[in-house]
C-alpha cells in the first residue's frame, strides 16, 4: 500500500494559487497548473537591494541593516522587516515590522504586527476583506 | 467591598449612542456609538459592538466592527474577529490573523508627531452682507454696463446685397 512521506511541504503558487505538495528538501519547483517556476527559499536582505520584485513561497526577511527598494515583495509564508522597505508588500502570512523596521508602501496580508517604534506608511488590506 | 481602582465606562449591548463620547480611565463598548470617541486610557470595542466613529485613545482594543479613523497614542490591537474600515495612526499595531483591516496605516513615533488633520466642517451663519475689501485694495471700480438699445428689425427687411435681385428664378 502506498504510504505518504511524512516530510512533505505544501506551498502555494504565487502565480495561480495552486497548492503543491513537495519534499522538504526542494528549493524550487514548477507549478503543475500554470507551468511557471517557483522559488521556495527564504529571501534574506542583509544589504541594499533594488529591483523589480522579491517573490518567494517562503519568507522574506529584511534585516536591520537591510534596505529593499523594489516594486513588489510577495512572500507566501510571511515577511519580517527590521530594516527599511519601500515596496508594495503582500503575504499570505504575517507581516511583522520590528521596532526598527520601516515600511513605505501598501501592505496586503493575512495579519500584521508592528512593534513599538516601527514605521508604516501606506494603505493596508489585512485579513479577508470579502468576509 | 473592595473599591475599584479605576472607574470603567461600559456601554452595554443594545445601547446606541449618537454624538461624542469622552472617557477617562477605561471604557468598554459592547453596543454601538455613532460619532466620536475621545479618551485617555484603554478603550475596548467588544465583540458584537458596531461603531461608526472617529476614535482617539491611549490604547485601543478592537474585537467588534469599527468604521472610522482610529488614533491610538500607545497601541492598537485588532483581535481575530475585528473589522476595521478606516485610517489608523498609532505608536504600535497588532493585527491578529482573521482580523480585517482596510485603510491607510501610519504607525510609529513620526505618525503621532504629525497626526493627520481631522476633517471638520464648521457651519456658520450666513453673513448678511459681503465682507468689506481691505483698505489697501482701495475702492473697487465698477462700471455699470447697460445694454445698448437694439432697433427692431422690420419683418420685410432685406439685406443691401439683395436690393439688386429682382424677379424669380
Amino acid at each position: 500500500m502506498f504510504q505518504q512521506k511524512s516530510e512533505q511541504r505544501i506551498a502555494e503558487c504565487y502565480h495561480c494559487g495552486h497548492r503543491i505538495a513537495m519534499s522538504m528538501a526542494a528549493r524550487s519547483v514548477t507549478c503543475p497548473r500554470c507551468y511557471r517556476g517557483l522559488v521556495l527559499d527564504d529571501l534574506i536582505v542583509r544589504d541594499s537591494v533594488s529591483g523589480a520584485k522579491l517573490i518567494t513561497c517562503g519568507r522574506v526577511v529584511v534585516e536591520r541593516k537591510g534596505r529593499a527598494v523594489t516594486r513588489h515583495i510577495n512572500a507566501r509564508d510571511g515577511v519580517e522587516i527590521e530594516g527599511e522597505v519601500e515596496a508594495q508588500v503582500s503575504s499570505g502570512g504575517v507581516v511583522h515590522v520590528g521596532s526598527r523596521g520601516c515600511v513605505r508602501g501598501d501592505i496586503a496580508a493575512a495579519s500584521l504586527v508592528a512593534d513599538t517604534g516601527a514605521v508604516i506608511d501606506g494603505f493596508c488590506r489585512i485579513g479577508n476583506p470579502q468576509a | 467591598m473592595p473599591e475599584r481602582e479605576t472607574t470603567a465606562t461600559i456601554i452595554g449591548p443594545g445601547t446606541k449612542i449618537k454624538g461624542e463620547l469622552a472617557f477617562e480611565g477605561s471604557a468598554r463598548i459592547l453596543g454601538g456609538v455613532d460619532g466620536q470617541i475621545n479618551g485617555t486610557g484603554e478603550l475596548t470595542i467588544g465583540s458584537g459592538a458596531v461603531c461608526q466613529a472617529a476614535i482617539e485613545a491611549d490604547t485601543v482594543v478592537i474585537d467588534g466592527t469599527v468604521e472610522g479613523d482610529v488614533v491610538a497614542r500607545q497601541r492598537l490591537t485588532l483581535s481575530s474577529k475585528a473589522t476595521l474600515k478606516g485610517d489608523i495612526t498609532a505608536a504600535a499595531v497588532a493585527v491578529a490573523e482573521g482580523a480585517t483591516f482596510i485603510g491607510h496605516c501610519r504607525v510609529g513615533p513620526e505618525a503621532l508627531a504629525n497626526p493627520p488633520a481631522r476633517t471638520t466642517t464648521t457651519i456658520e451663519p450666513k453673513a448678511k452682507s459681503r465682507a468689506q475689501a481691505p483698505e489697501w485694495a482701495g475702492e473697487k471700480k465698477t462700471t455699470d454696463w447697460t445694454p445698448t438699445p437694439t432697433t427692431a428689425i422690420p419683418e420685410n427687411a432685406k439685406p443691401t446685397w439683395m436690393a439688386g435681385l429682382t424677379g424669380s428664378a
